[in-house]
């Protein structure tokens, strides 16, 4: 916690630079349990919550004003289509502000291994249905690389990083936006079917318009794998 | 803030189900050299070796082993030890097509019979004998000579209804001696 407050003191310093532009800071956690269904099939089931710590304008002091946003219920079926491939499709359900949002997902992962690192790429579609608003439809890209603070893989009862670094293309009737997300993490391996990571979850967004909007998260996610 | 309990809440709950699984693969682990044995540090000095020396501790279900990589002539080398220091073997990285013409179509008829596709992913010369042997083997510049060795061979393999990457042990002469399936690590947290 007195590392996510520096990095929101460090934001604070930056607040003349960025000017008029927005922030959002607070919690993102999130629990993931896989189960194999059979060969090459797997279901993932995931839930995501977000609470908002303090949000403002760079420019002006905020004050702390904690509030829940929303929770994801997302259940996502695997197939292995080579050694390091597998295409998924999956649903999210959204809980906020006491309606439902509808997310359909399509995904594609590549997996390399390397001596002392695992990089993965993520190509993925999403499409949300939202009431009273127009389809939103967005691509993304994601690479993805692990590599373990000791030894040349990630063992039990060792520590790893990961980082993510993603661009989301995001369509709404005639809007676009790119958000890129930077999410340095560091994971703890418990055993190799239980692993728990926490970080900071950086996205910026609209920043192809005026303002700028920079969220940070500090996201802990637990992976689950039930045999 | 009901919300936020009710998250934290099912976030508990569904931690009670987390798999109490058991370790099912090799724990390997960097050594500092200060614990490793004189033995193990004294034998691959005699090696000349070129790069940096990296000693892992490797931990199976039943067996240690200490192992010591390297690089010799730029090609990736390991030497392994048992727990008191002593040689076990040493394997060096070598080209697919760098196999001897009528060892290489030998492995080969074998794996198109078990395979309808196959790619050579890494082929390792794995040198055995005494500490005088691979002494001399590694003075030879691991030359294959009429020494005893094998071949270690990591493959993609294709069947009717699988993808895997599998290990294979070869003889010196080409014949086949153990096959094992390689178990990846999870890799859940890569792909969601």
């Amino acid at each position: 916690m007195k590392c996510f407050l520096s990095i929101l003191s460090v934001i604070s310093c930056l607040s003349v630079a960025l000017g008029q532009s927005n922030f959002e800071a607070g919690l993102l956690p999130s629990i993931n349990i896989n189960k194999r269904i059979s060969e090459g099939w797997s279901q993932n089931f995931k839930v995501e919550s977000r609470q908002v710590l303090i949000e403002g304008l760079f420019s002006e002091k905020s004050e702390f004003d904690y509030h829940y946003v929303l929770t994801d219920f997302t259940a996502i079926t695997s197939k292995k289509v080579g050694l390091n491939n597998a295409i998924s499709a999956g649903y999210t359900l959204r809980l906020v502000d006491g309606e439902i949002v509808h997310r359909l997902i399509q995904q594609f992962t590549l997996t390399k291994r390397y001596t002392s690192m695992r990089l993965a790429h993520r190509f993925s579609t999403d499409q949300t249905f939202e009431p009273n608003t127009s389809m939103e439809f967005r691509v993304r890209y994601r690479l993805t690389t692990e590599f373990p603070l000791n030894g040349q893989s990630v063992d039990p009862k060792e520590f790893y990083v990961k980082i993510n670094h993603e661009y989301l293309n995001q369509f709404q009737a005639k809007d676009y936006d790119l958000e890129v997300r930077l999410v340095p993490l560091l994971g703890y391996s418990f055993n190799d079917d239980n692993k728990l990571e926490g970080g900071l979850d950086y996205r910026l967004s609209s920043f192809l318009n005026d303002s700028s909007s920079s969220r940070f998260w500090l996201s802990i996610n637990w992976f689950i794998k039930i045999d | 803030m009901k919300h936020a309990v009710f998250s934290i809440c099912t976030v508990l709950l569904l931690t009670v189900f987390s798999a109490n699984g058991q370790d099912k693969y090799e724990h390997e682990s960097r050594l500092k050299i200060e614990n490793v044995s004189e033995k193990a540090i004294r034998f691959v000095e005699k090696l000349s070796l070129e790069g940096k020396i990296k000693w892992y501790l490797e931990k199976g279900i039943n067996t240690s082993s200490i192992e010591a990589k390297s690089k010799f002539e730029r090609r990736n080398i390991s030497v392994e030890f048992d727990t008191l220091g002593t040689v076990e073997d040493i394997e060096i990285e070598i080209p697919w097509k760098h196999v001897a013409d009528d060892v290489r179509q030998r492995m080969a008829k074998h794996l198109e019979a078990v395979f309808t596709k196959y790619d050579v992913r890494k082929v390792q010369i794995q040198f055995l004998g005494d500490e005088k042997t691979l002494i001399s083997i590694s003075k030879d510049k691991f030359k294959v000579t009429d020494t005893s060795h094998n071949y270690e061979i990591i493959l993609k393999g294709v069947t009717d209804d699988s993808v895997e990457l599998y290990e294979f042990l070869f003889s010196g002469d080409g014949d086949f001696m153990q096959k094992a399936k390689i178990i990846f690590r999870n890799i859940d947290n890569l792909q969601f």
